[in-house]
């Protein structure tokens, strides 16, 4: 049977659920600028009704208003297209900014390569119209030790752009461990928070939301989340985070030269990322500046073989054979190439051989010649960077500066449009669970008002009772 | 579609950084007067700009060797010229000599003449460019001609070096004329030689001389001629490519401007109009997100 209390107990859970309410507008608004909160809802609904008895009328009346519990609002398939398209963003601006450095290293003008071809070409054909002016000779030398000076600035300029993407790296493998260890504790705390009834872990799930974020730009990382909440990540084919357990990735430095190597923990396998800021400098570090590397000792090789080949074939003294114009050693991870850094111009201004004729008459310019047309012979180097066929040193400098325009602007354009599209990824998530302030100001009147008009109930029920209570069966007194 | 606060400051953000970024771009191209400051501008433009700026790199030496040669070439076509001369000079005492009439003393005469004029012959084929010897191959160190006082033998020192040089984009031009070349098949030296000792000699010289020492001269006066014209040839040549250097350069400079550098009109015109969107995107900004509904309620 329904008592009369009844009535005041149904306002005091509308009171509180109002004010629950209110509270949790608050807490909307508070947080409508923090980074990936997601906005929550109380979800009310009506009690289940009392079962009238009989003789007192028909239907069923509510029992007031109660919660379920929050809402959180939150959509997992933006999240996923989010992540993947920040993966991508990460990817792409890792190589804008190295490509656009190393477009800044061996950029045209003053400083680069062919400038100082062009210089030693000059100094060659200066010194076959005076093969006997000692000041020829030593411009020819000078051209030819500015030539290498630049290269071997170049070469190491490139290596140390290696170097800082290999530091970055290890960097942020160590930032990828911390937050794994972070996934971990907060799955945990997560389940564990589960597990009671009422908590709803929202703070700790839009934490955890905001690592998985962090990750997806970092490394590309996949997710999961199983069925008790807790999520398994794991970057390409590796597990990373598992319920409470973290695979790390180790890193092993070898020393100041040479770069990082990047292990897991469990497996030993060399870890590869397949995408995200690390995936680009993984891949920029290991193949895109090495390609540019390897170009500089393809030309160089090319050069300093040739030049010592046709000097031996010319003479500087009667019946003296030209030494080698360069000094060289190998490279020890590629014999077929030269060390830059050990380059040097060996051969003594007056021992340049620019006399054809074995007689080395005083004004016989004629290997001087030969050596200025090193740079025109287009069948010098075999390995050309685009296309096929050989071509000669300028032209090659010339491919290998426009194949690194071509890749910097696609670069440039897919890193653009990723941005583009994480904008709009992120746009949806926000249209799920961003926080307009517009909206928490209505429901803050809505809920003000419904809690005012409850109270204006518990009033009209007070008079009521009072009349019961305190007026009835006072007969005559 | 549901549209939060956030979303409106995050768009206008982005916006404004994509307006920056275009207003930036815009500014370096002004300042610089460059449109193309990375490969990444334009690829296939800038391998052109390297191209250009490689050509004009080399017109500089190109210009260099171009004035070197013709400088050798005008000392030897004054060599040549004197040494034309000389030959008529030595044609007119011949054809005085072939003349029976003519005493013997008064051949001597004409014989000492004739000597005179093969030292001058052989003073001019030594004649030099700044210190070097033209006429020499490439021993330009000493004297090519050597001339033997007592039997008038000239002999040769030089080599047969053809001086080749670039003056252009595959363009080679012989700078001198060698010795063997000078000689040739009618050896001047050894005619006049020849001339002097038949002047010397007791009769019947006029009959020798005409036999052999006048078709001897022709051949040697047609050989000179034929160098003579073949080195002004080659002086003319040079002079038409030092002024297609001229306009080369120019194209080529033109050409770099054109690829490479900034249109400023267009720059300008460009840099107002992304100012204007700019300005516009900050109007609007500033209109739409100050407000909400907080300004509503009392």
């Amino acid at each position: 049977m329904r008592t009369q209390f009844s009535g005041l107990e149904m306002m005091r859970r509308a009171l509180f659920a109002n004010q629950r309410a209110l509270d949790l507008v608050g807490q909307n608004i508070s947080n409508a600028n923090t980074r990936g909160y997601s906005r929550q809802d109380l979800s009310l609904y009506a009690a289940p009704p009392f079962h009238t008895p009989l003789g007192q009328g028909v239907g069923q009346i509510g029992a007031g208003v109660t919660d379920a519990g929050l809402v959180r609002y939150r959509e997992e398939f933006f999240d996923r297209q989010f992540r993947q398209r920040s993966a991508d963003l990460g990817f792409a601006g890792t190589w804008e900014r190295v490509l656009t450095q190393m477009e800044e290293v061996l950029g045209a003008g003053e400083g680069d390569m062919a400038h100082a071809m062009n210089q030693l070409w000059a100094s060659l054909q200066g010194l076959a119209v005076r093969p006997d002016q000692a000041d020829a000779r030593q411009a020819v030398r000078q051209a030819a030790e500015a030539l290498v000076t630049r290269a071997q600035s170049l070469f190491s300029d490139l290596q140390r752009l290696q170097r800082s993407l290999d530091d970055d790296l290890a960097l942020k493998a160590d930032r990828i461990n911390q937050i794994a260890g972070q996934i971990a504790g907060l799955n945990q705390e997560i389940l564990r928070a589960s597990g009671q009834p009422g908590e709803a872990p929202n703070a700790l799930l839009d934490k955890r939301d905001l690592l998985l974020d962090e990750l997806a730009r970092l490394a590309g990382a996949q997710w999961q989340t199983a069925s008790n909440g807790q999520v398994i990540v794991s970057i390409g084919s590796t597990v990373l985070v598992m319920g409470n357990d973290v695979n790390r990735i180790q890193v092993a430095k070898p020393g100041s030269a040479g770069l990082s190597s990047f292990t897991w923990e469990k497996g030993g396998l060399a870890v590869t990322f397949p995408g995200g800021e690390l995936g680009g400098a993984q891949q920029a570090r290991d193949s895109g500046v090495p390609e540019f590397m390897r170009h500089l000792q393809t030309l160089m090789t090319a050069l300093v073989t040739r030049f010592n080949a046709v000097q031996a074939g010319g003479y500087h003294a009667p019946g003296a054979s030209g030494p080698p114009f360069f000094a060289f050693a190998p490279d020890a991870a590629d014999p077929a190439l030269v060390d830059i850094a050990s380059v040097r111009v060996s051969v003594d201004p007056s021992q340049i051989a620019a006399a054809a004729g074995a007689a080395a008459a005083p004004l016989d310019g004629e290997n001087a010649r030969a050596l200025a047309a090193i740079f025109d012979d287009e069948t010098l180097i075999t390995d050309p960077v685009t296309g096929s066929g050989p071509v000669g040193l300028l032209t090659f400098n010339r491919a290998v500066m426009g194949r690194l325009g071509l890749l910097a602007e696609r670069q440039r354009t897919a890193r653009d449009v990723a941005a583009l599209q994480q904008k709009q990824a992120e746009n949806m998530r926000q249209t799920v669970s961003g926080v307009s302030l517009d909206e928490e100001m209505t429901k803050m009147i809505q809920f003000q008002h419904a809690y005012a008009a409850a109270s204006r109930m518990v009033t009209a029920m007070d008079e009521a009772l009072d009349m019961i209570v305190n007026r009835m069966g006072l007969v005559g007194r | 579609m549901r549209v939060t606060n956030g979303m409106l400051a995050g768009n206008l953000m982005d916006s404004l950084g994509g307006l920056k970024e275009r207003l930036a771009r815009l500014q370096g191209q002004i300042s610089s007067g460059k449109a193309l400051e990375r490969p990444s501008d334009a690829p296939a433009a800038y391998v052109d700009q390297m191209k250009v700026q490689a050509a004009l790199q080399r017109l500089d030496r190109y210009g260099q060797n171009a004035a070197d040669t013709r400088a050798w070439l005008n000392t030897t076509e004054s060599a040549l010229h004197t040494l034309g001369e000389i030959l008529q000079r030595a044609r007119e005492l011949a054809l005085q000599g072939a003349n029976d009439t003519m005493a013997p003393a008064d051949r001597h005469y004409l014989a000492t003449e004739v000597d005179q004029l093969l030292r001058a012959a052989v003073d001019t084929a030594n004649s030099d460019h700044n210190g070097e010897y033209v006429f020499g191959g490439f021993r330009s160190a000493a004297p090519p001609f050597t001339l033997d006082p007592a039997t008038r033998a000239v002999t040769y020192n030089g080599d047969s070096g053809r001086m080749i040089r670039e003056v252009g984009p595959g363009i080679q031009v012989q700078a001198n004329v060698t010795g063997p070349d000078l000689q040739g098949a009618a050896d001047l030296f050894a005619v006049l030689k020849e001339l002097h000792d038949q002047l010397r000699s007791p009769a019947p010289a006029a009959e020798r001389i005409s036999a052999t020492v006048l078709p001897g001269l022709d051949a040697a006066q047609g050989q000179l001629f034929r160098l003579f014209a073949d080195v002004g040839a080659r002086s003319r040549n040079l002079e038409l490519l030092e002024a297609r250097s001229r306009d080369l350069r120019i194209n080529l400079e033109t050409q770099m401007q054109e690829t490479g550098g900034v249109d400023l009109a267009r720059a300008l015109v460009d840099l107002n109009t992304e100012e204007t969107a700019y300005r516009a995107a900050l109007a609007v900004g500033a209109r739409i997100l100050p407000q909400s509904l907080v300004d509503f309620l009392r």
